[in-house]
């Protein structure tokens, strides 16, 4: 072997190194919360690092049963669905015309929507239950959703207004040429080149709004209407006063994240993958 | 099957009827309750068969229940500013107080309680959250705070209950010797570490103090010897090896957990963790519980209590408020507590309604209570900026060896002054 | 672009956005000019007296010093990571999308999850760390309490790191994966190393990602609260204090009853104030012509 290979066997060893370490932890820390799950509380905390002694599955029937979770699973799922198309519809093209488009104002509306960013949405508890309940539209899923939607749309719009800004004018430019009309440059042109955008927009979405409680707690009170994090929240509130369940907490945990994970890695295959390919060319 | 189908008509015709004279009548009422509660809460099972009884025995009045959990009274701003109809919530006493009460939104129950009703308290609990004799807030979860302990393994390692300051100390180097920590603690809970600071600034100055010492606006009620005095004797638990030298760093609930692991004796914290370790510790664990002791030249009595209580409170734009206090009246009466006691496995304020049998010596502790103070000696409800803000986290910082009980007594003093300057 | 396109393109957002956002923002932040509680009518005009308290409130400097820590200290880690991953993750590495998945993985898990995991890990006596160092003999470090106050703060930042180190990761490989691969190609070619492909290809080309990503960090860092805020568990620890989790603890009750919705709200204006002063300055500081290819 020439000395230059071994250097380049050197290097390679050590990116496996640092990159399969990280991801090890990562691996380690699910494994983790999943034999927790399996575990009495008891010996959760007498030996927190041992593998359970007999695996118990009761920590998930209680789980499941007393606290709904079949239901929640059902409304987190059509909820952050829902959501997360509407704000791809609706922050998309506005991106799109933010970023590409020629007109006054441009950039006033562009900051305009990206200060959005900048409040802290407990503010918006008591005034946005005021809205909703004018509207009657508290305590439903779609009033959840449309909230959804209005409070992602900044961070939606700003990160794809980078992935649209950032994309070659040349390609733009021969599309008129070749005589495509404003919508068909977006809709086969420049919206298959931002995918790789999109799709992380997505991603983050769906991951922020799997988890988010604290909007759905203010505006969710029927119990059969509640989401996913709702339950888990309640699982936590409920260790003060009504015992500390803690393997009951983890079992529930692994409920919502098993299916986040499998998400996530058909969504990060698909869509990224997917749609670079076809766009990037 | 005729008969049964011809039943089930004349059940069907019942229903109705009683749905038409239900229209007719004025009282007919749906009280509109928010609750803390979670619905899977065994509290909240408890609570839905109290009203399901109430309901059977009134069945002009119904409920409905919105199970909103610990953030109650957060979403009840929400629905206050939308004018949606609320007529009882309930909530953690302190919550309450500093909250909905203190922004004189709970209806005036004084009037609507019956005498039964009056005396079938505990001594002190229906008074201490009145507002010049005007009760707004209804308790009925009653907690107290008290050193909870492993009655086994105080036997095991030959030690015997204190009476007083001294004696603690000297349990702990007994439980020590024998190879366990007498007390534990949680780091990051502030709220849980000054209960040694207030009970013995009670202790030596009676219950309240820690309020009046806060309430002389120059700062000066710090200055008091005794102010010192509590706050070195909590310092003097650590010297005494009453809580392991790595009990800093456990963040809650691991702290705790070292009682259920038999490592630990106890720890001073309210009746609630026995019920939090229930998990942990199996239904065969003696728990066992007593008072903060006495000190020596103390005013204040060892049977003196603090506590922390759960109570209702009806809106004052509630549209029922009459039927919502006839509820309250139902909730403290002995077939309601006895089923809060069953199924929400609690302690209750009503007197002779025994308490589930790990917190009976909570029960004995209430009964006997010679005076009440709140969780903390009450500063935390009169004046939770304060609290949350210097007393706590400075109480913390020295409690665990930051600061000296010095430099503690004079950052209250200082910032006393300051928060009074600008609350003129 | 006609004009009709750029109404219709725009319109059903920017509705949105200012119907429920903008609007009860606004509501909101008229708040921070009253003492209120934010249950009753009772309401005392105070003018720019929150504004005043709030200057000289040393709880606040504190968790301003915290918030400036997490933002500076942790994301030089953050995106120092960040890159690094990304550069050898687009070094031509075998199973890229699997280590992908795997850094991005914690932030799809319930926080309370990944705190309760991180104080098992430092928790004294049966702490993963504290065994490791034993294990290592390393017996005054395996006895320090890395979560007592005076080491809390930085326990937590090495949580909030790793989770973070994940969630910027993506982004940036997302960034550098819109750049046409060909330009790699031709680099390797000429015998560039990875460095100076990085260094001379990957950061410009995706300048503008960058950028998006910093001030990203930047408004996450100002607002920052749940991280923290579980980890400090119920009675946080004012070392753990974030402005945004001072306006949580004064204007809902979360600790002690304090319901100062005025307060909280004005503390809620500063942090506006921060981000919007954020996202100039980046802006600013890093403009660069676009790249075009």
């Amino acid at each position: 072997m020439r000395s230059s290979q071994i250097v380049s066997f050197l290097k390679r060893s050590a990116s496996y190194l640092v990159v399969g370490f990280w991801s090890i932890f990562s691996v380690f820390f699910v494994l983790w919360i999943i034999l927790a799950s399996l575990k009495k509380t008891r010996d959760l905390f007498g030996s927190p690092w041992s593998l359970p002694d007999n695996p118990v599955f009761g920590n998930y029937v209680k789980t499941w049963i007393s606290n709904r979770f079949g239901d929640y699973f059902l409304n987190s799922f059509i909820v952050v669905n829902v959501s997360v198309v509407s704000i791809l519809l609706v922050s998309v093209p506005a991106a799109y015309v933010l970023s590409r488009g020629n007109f006054r104002g441009q950039r006033a509306l562009s900051n305009f929507i990206a200060s959005g960013m900048g409040v802290p949405f407990p503010l918006l508890f008591v005034p946005l239950f005021v809205i909703m309940a004018t509207l009657r539209l508290i305590d439903t899923l779609t009033g959840l959703t449309i909230v959804y939607v209005a409070l992602s749309i900044p961070f939606t719009i700003y990160v794809l207004e980078g992935f649209f800004s950032s994309l070659p004018s040349e390609l733009e430019s021969a599309a008129i040429m070749d005589g495509c009309t404003d919508f068909e440059v977006f809709r086969w042109v420049m919206l298959p080149l931002a995918a790789p955008g999109i799709a992380t927009v997505a991603i983050l979405n769906f991951i922020g709004l799997w988890n988010e409680y604290q909007l759905s707690l203010v505006l969710i009170n029927s119990p059969e209407k509640r989401t996913l994090s709702l339950g888990i929240y309640s699982l936590i509130t409920s260790m003060q006063y009504s015992g500390g369940d803690w393997a009951g907490l983890f079992a529930g945990v692994t409920i919502v994240m098993v299916p986040t994970i499998a998400l996530f890695i058909a969504l990060s295959e698909k869509m990224i993958s997917g749609i670079t390919m076809g766009g990037v060319k | 099957m005729p008969q049964k189908s011809s039943r089930s008509r004349l059940a069907a015709l019942a229903v109705c009827a009683g749905a038409v004279v239900g229209a007719n009548q004025v009282h007919a009422s749906e009280l509109v309750f928010w609750s803390v509660w979670n619905e899977p809460e065994p509290q909240a099972v408890a609570l839905r068969k109290i009203m399901s009884a109430y309901s059977q025995k009134h069945p002009e009045t119904s409920f409905k229940v919105v199970w909103n959990g610990r953030q109650n009274q957060t979403k009840l701003r929400g629905a206050l500013q939308a004018g949606i109809p609320v007529d009882l919530m309930d909530a953690d006493a302190d919550q309450l107080a500093g909250g909905l009460q203190m922004d004189g939104l709970g209806y005036d129950l004084t009037g609507e309680l019956t005498g039964e009703t009056k005396s079938a308290f505990l001594p002190g609990v229906l008074d201490l959250y009145a507002v010049k004799g005007h009760y707004i807030q209804f308790p009925y979860i009653y907690n107290t705070v008290n050193f909870w302990y492993n009655k086994d393994l105080l036997k095991k390692v030959g030690g015997s209950v204190p009476a007083t300051f001294d004696e603690l100390l000297s349990l702990c180097r007994t439980t020590r010797k024998a190879g366990k920590d007498a007390l534990v603690i949680e780091g990051n809970v502030g709220f849980y570490n000054v209960l040694y600071f207030s009970n013995y600034l009670e202790r030596l100055k009676g219950s309240g103090a820690v309020v009046k010492a806060f309430e002389d606006k120059s700062g000066a009620g710090w200055s008091d010897p005794a102010v010192l005095a509590a706050a070195k004797a909590s310092r003097a638990v650590w010297d005494a090896g009453c809580i392991a030298a790595d009990a800093p760093g456990f963040q809650y609930p691991a702290g705790q957990q070292t009682i259920a692991q038999g490592d630990t004796l106890g720890e001073l914290v309210a009746s609630w963790l026995p019920t939090e370790l229930s998990e942990s510790t199996g239904k065969d664990f003696s728990w066992g519980a007593f008072n903060f002791p006495a000190v020596a030249d103390g005013k204040g009595k060892a049977t003196d209590l603090e506590v922390g209580l759960l109570s209702f409170m009806v809106l004052k734009n509630s549209a029922h408020p009459k039927e919502a206090a006839s509820f309250l009246n139902d909730v403290i009466g002995e077939d309601s507590q006895k089923i809060l006691v069953a199924e929400g496995g609690v302690g209750v304020p009503r007197r002779g309604v025994a308490w589930p049998a790990a917190l009976a010596d909570g029960q004995t502790a209430a009964a006997n209570a010679t005076a009440l103070s709140p969780f903390g000696g009450g500063l935390t409800t009169a004046y939770p900026e304060f609290t949350s803000n210097v007393l706590h986290p400075e109480f913390n910082k020295m409690f665990l060896g930051k600061t000296t009980p010095e430099e503690f007594v004079s950052t209250l003093v200082a910032k006393t002054k300051e928060y009074w300057d600008s609350h003129k | 672009m006609r004009r009709r396109m750029i109404v219709a393109f725009l319109a059903p957002a920017v509705g949105l956005y200012t119907v429920f956002l903008v609007a009860p923002a606004i509501q909101a932040f008229y708040l921070s000019l009253f003492q209120t509680s934010g249950f009753g009518d009772q309401t005392v005009w105070l003018g720019l007296g929150n504004y005043v308290k709030l200057w000289s409130d040393t709880v606040f400097w504190r968790s301003l010093y915290n918030m400036a820590i997490i933002m500076f200290v942790g994301g030089v880690f953050i995106f120092g990571l960040a890159f690094v991953f990304t550069m050898l993750l687009n070094s031509g590495m075998w199973g890229k999308k699997l280590f992908r998945a795997l850094i991005f993985m914690p932030n799809i898990i319930a926080v309370v999850a990944i705190t309760t995991f991180w104080s098992f890990v430092f928790m004294p006596r049966y702490g993963l760390l504290t065994s490791f160092l034993k294990e290592l003999g390393l017996a005054s470090l395996a006895t320090t309490a890395w979560t007592a106050p005076q080491n809390v703060f930085f326990s937590m930042l090495v949580g909030l790191v790793w989770i973070s180190t994940g969630f910027f990761t993506i982004l940036i490989l997302a960034g550098a994966d819109k750049i046409p691969t060909d330009m790699f190609e031709a680099a390797r070619l000429e015998g560039a190393s990875n460095l100076q492909i990085f260094t001379q290809i990957t950061i410009p080309m995706m300048w503008d990602v960058i950028i998006i990503t910093l001030v990203l960090w930047a408004t996450q860092a100002i607002k920052m609260v749940e991280f923290p805020y579980a980890f400090g568990g119920p009675n946080i620890d004012q070392n753990l204090y974030t402005p945004g989790i001072y306006l949580y603890i004064m204007g809902f009750g979360q600790r002690e009853p304090v319901y100062a919705l005025g307060y909280a709200t004005a503390i809620g204006v500063v942090l506006f104030v921060l981000t919007v002063l954020a996202i100039v300055a980046i802006r600013i500081l890093l403009r660069r012509d676009r790249v075009e290819f």
